[in-house]
């Protein structure tokens, strides 16, 4: 190789060389350069076209799931329409039925309507789920009051089934929260109706445990146990899945959609839960989901525990399971609480406390038991302690309240709850029977067994005066009938112009409004109607077939005061028509609408064949009935007439009550429309004491009733 | 040939022995010497720049290969660091060859014939790679990888059993590598 620069014409030519070289560089450099700058434009220019082509992809896709939303939604609503008047129409014919064939196949349909209207709420909720439009309620809730509504819900048919019920809350559990409870209430109530389903003998436990807790939030686990027959470990999975059941032919022996638990699973992860199971074939399964819900700030309004405190409770039943949750139930009150297995042991215990000088305050007797029942052993008590230191007895009945209530009230037993027992109904019994007093919130405890139905609201909804606003004459006729058969005096209007005039012209108490109507939907006639003066307040309550939360907020932020859906629930509708007229009364003279309690008078003195109904038709147990109510009562109107002008009005509505009970008994329905007119006006807020007018009337009935029944002992004696 | 591997070996033998050798090469292989890192070039070009380097010095042109993948590692290093941060020891880093470096250059490269090589780990600190190439440029991948031992601090020890020079199918290099300290 040659060495560099000797000679400085071969170095310039050496660089003049690399110079050329690096020339040929730098322009082959700039080629490539200049290509690869076309090719890159190329290809923005290519991922431009393909970006606008996915942006309307996009939006065409965005649309298509709008539209599909909105047709599910309007598909929901005009299958819920019709829905309405098949379940509607089948309850009020069936109501009316006399012959018991026809009344099966009314009642088959409306049960049917039910289930369809059940699976066309699953499709759409699990659809809404899926798109992720679900908004959760962040409200105050009490615990108790969830599971209540879960208890109230399934109660007859686990009764029907013979299956024992059981909830229990963890004392740590905070009762005052926030969340939503319709949606808790749902995850619930589905694994509750699932163990029903699947449970033939035994019993279900519903648990309330605190999972973890922070500055503003607990979440709480839910669990739900059965003794029924159980899934096998390698189907668990799946059923959590939507569309799957653990076999196909489950559908036809049990029923459902098979998306109940997929809704499950998603509310709960919503509520920023979980869920799962663990089962054993044969054996039972337990349910749980876990939820977050937020610390309410309110703090309870009623403490019991200063009426119970120090108290002593001997709670009896056969059933150890029963003993256990009663027991825990009162773990969080400052009682005492003792437990005996059987009626002979608890009056064994009983005897035993009253010669130690430490007598039970509250015997809790379970009614069904073998050899001594409840009923027996409370008699039995009766019999062997004083007065002075016998308990208040409260009776838990798994079967018919109507029929528990009437044996009871023969042995002198006031108080009777239904299992399930709730928390809030034991301790609500319980403050009754200690104090003697009612819950100081002034409604008496809500029996959580009773499926509600118009019985429960005839009270409260007689003689309210409502528009009902429909531009479908079938259902103006359904809702009429409703509100009619629990004593409302309804009108009709046919559109939202019409429905506007009428209130006008005033005298209503509530109107139920249609929202799709032409001309005038129900938002616009309610806000012209809240426009109206002195129709500000005037409750409006929406009937709508739709669904959809988002347009249920926009109605009440309208002025609409509550919505109910269609098809609507008898006891939805009276209860809410009764939370939105409360104590409404008026004034007889100046009310042309109101009824003038026409019925009071009509009713039959001594209903004999009515009271052997109540009595199982023991005619020798009537005549025992009757001897005992001519006993208490003989002396007892002229002291509730004289609380009455002493302005005791509270202590007279007790009267009353008490009277409408032990005369209903006896088929004295003419005195039991009348104590139970009186209890309502005693009890209605601003009560006056009745007119005097009022007072003979009662004075009267009850000197006929007893008469009439004087006569009935009289001639069984002879 | 992709024209980076011609820039290494310019910059190579310019830091080695200065520009007038590089000249000397370009004019005796007859090569044109107007390289660009995106362009590509004939192999002929490499294989005459080295077979003159070999003429020049008297040595194989293998190894003279080998002397410039040593040499170019550093570079890549430089060039490339994040293949390389990755990594404390050589195997891991050469493991890397098929599933990421390779792959990375052809996106960068296109048209760039980077080799697959075949790995087996037949001890603790030995890797058996296996190179199969119609280039048989096995010198130069001896090269580059004792390079890359002394960019980990590593000294690599390298047998070939097989060669595709004499007559094998394939090429298989034993490679052991221990520590440059020790």
């Amino acid at each position: 190789m040659t060495s560099e620069g000797e000679d400085p014409r071969v170095r310039i030519q050496q660089l003049e060389q690399r110079l050329a070289r690096q020339r040929r560089v730098l322009e082959e450099a700039e080629n490539i350069a200049e290509r690869a700058t076309r090719d890159l434009y190329e290809r923005i220019q290519e991922l431009e076209r393909i970006r606008v082509q996915l942006s309307e992809a996009k939006e065409q896709a965005e649309r298509a799931s709008q539209a599909k939303s909105a047709f599910l939604a309007n598909m929901s609503h005009e299958i819920r329409t019709p829905l309405t008047a098949i379940i509607g129409l089948a309850y009020l014919t069936m109501r009316r039925a006399e012959d018991p064939r026809i009344r099966k196949n009314l009642s088959d349909i409306h049960e049917s309507g039910n289930h369809l209207l059940g699976l066309v709420s699953d499709i759409l909720d699990l659809s809404k789920l899926e798109a992720d439009k679900i908004m959760l309620d962040d409200v105050d809730l009490a615990i108790d009051g969830v599971l209540e509504r879960v208890s109230t819900m399934t109660a007859a048919r686990a009764q029907s089934q013979g299956l024992e019920m059981a909830f229990s809350v963890a004392p740590e559990v905070p009762r005052q929260l926030r969340g939503d409870t319709v949606r808790l209430s749902q995850v619930l109530l589905n694994y509750v109706s699932n163990a029903i389903k699947f449970t033939e003998r035994g019993e279900i436990t519903v648990r309330v445990d605190l999972e973890s807790q922070d500055a503003d939030s607990v979440l709480l686990r839910f669990s739900v146990t059965d003794t029924g027959i159980g899934v096998a470990p390698e189907h668990l999975g799946r059923l959590f899945r939507p569309f799957e059941q653990i076999d196909n032919s489950d559908t036809r022996v049990h029923g459902g959609s098979g998306l109940g638990l997929a809704i499950c699973r998603r509310l709960a992860e919503r509520m920023g839960g979980a869920v799962g199971a663990t089962s054993e074939v044969g054996r039972g399964s337990t349910f749980w989901f876990t939820a977050r819900l937020h610390l309410s700030l309110r703090t309870a309004e009623f403490s019991p525990r200063q009426e119970l405190e120090g108290r002593r409770v001997l709670v009896v039943d056969d059933n150890p399971t029963a003993r256990t949750v009663i027991s825990g139930l009162l773990s969080p009150f400052p009682v005492t609480v003792e437990t005996a297995a059987s009626g002979a042991e608890a009056v064994a215990h009983v005897v035993a406390a009253h010669q130690a000088g430490q007598p039970f305050h509250v015997l809790l007797l379970d009614w069904r038991m073998p050899e001594l029942d409840g009923i027996a052993t409370a008699r039995r008590v009766r019999e062997l302690v004083p007065h002075s230191s016998c308990p208040a007895v409260l009776l838990i009945t798994a079967h018919g309240r109507e029929e528990a209530i009437g044996a009871a009230a023969e042995a002198g037993i006031e108080v009777v709850i239904s299992k399930p027992v709730t928390e809030s109904s034991l301790v609500d019994s319980l403050v009754r029977a200690v104090s003697g007093r009612e819950h100081p919130a002034g409604q008496p405890a809500r029996d959580p067994a009773r499926s509600a139905g118009v019985d429960d609201f005839t009270d409260a909804l007689r003689g309210r005066r409502v528009l009902v606003v429909d531009d479908v004459p079938m259902n103006l006729e359904i809702l009429r009938g409703l509100l009619e058969v629990a004593g409302c005096s309804v009108e009709t209007a046919d559109s939202g112009m019409e429905a506007v005039e009428r209130v006008r012209r005033g005298g209503f108490d509530v109107v139920l409004m249609d929202i799709q109507m032409p001309v005038m939907d129900g938002v616009s006639a309610t806000q012209e109607i809240k426009r109206t003066p002195g129709c500000e307040r005037l409750p409006v309550i929406a009937i709508t077939a739709n669904v959809l939360e988002q347009d249920h907020q926009r109605y009440r932020a309208s002025g609409i005061d509550d919505v109910l859906c269609k098809p609507v629930e008898p006891s939805m509708l009276y209860a809410t028509v009764a939370r939105h007229t409360p104590g409404v009364r008026r004034d007889p003279g100046t009310d042309p609408v109101a009824p003038a309690e026409p019925a009071v008078t009509l009713a039959p003195l001594f209903d004999v064949e009515n009271a052997l109904g109540f009595l199982g038709g023991n005619r020798e147990l009537l005549v025992r009935t009757a001897r005992m109510f001519i006993a208490s009562n003989e002396h007892d109107v002229e002291p509730t007439l004289a609380l009455l002008t002493a302005a005791d009005l509270k202590t007279a509505a007790r009267r009353f009550h008490r009277l409408k009970g032990s005369s209903a008994m006896l088929g004295c329905r003419r005195l039991t429309e009348l104590s139970a007119l009186l209890e309502r006006e005693l009890k209605a807020p601003e009560a006056k004491a009745p007119s005097a007018e009022r007072l003979r009337e009662f004075s009267a009935v009850m000197g006929q009733t007893m008469a009439v029944l004087r006569k009935h002992v009289e001639a069984a004696g002879t | 040939m992709k024209g980076i591997i011609f820039i290494l070996l310019e910059k190579v033998v310019i830091e080695a022995h200065g520009e007038g050798v590089w000249d000397a090469l370009l004019e005796k292989s007859g090569a044109s010497g107007t390289y660009t890192s995106l362009g590509s070039y004939p192999d002929e070009e490499l294989l005459g720049l080295v077979a003159a380097a070999s003429e020049a010095t008297g040595r194989p042109q293998g190894e003279i290969l080998t002397w410039f993948g040593r040499k170019a590692m550093p570079l890549l290093r430089e060039r490339y660091p994040d293949f390389f941060t990755r990594h404390q020891q050589t195997i891991p880093f050469i493991l890397t060859l098929n599933e990421i470096i390779h792959p990375e250059v052809r996106k960068l490269y296109p048209g760039a014939e980077a080799p697959d090589f075949g790995f087996r780990r037949s001890g603790p600190n030995e890797l058996e790679l296996e190179y199969r190439s119609k280039k048989k440029m096995c010198a130069l991948a001896e090269g580059l990888i004792h390079g890359a031992a002394d960019v980990f601090g590593e000294k690599a020890v390298i047998e070939q059993p097989r060669c595709m020079h004499r007559g094998d199918e394939s090429c298989l290099m034993v490679c052991r590598f221990e520590s440059a300290a020790s």
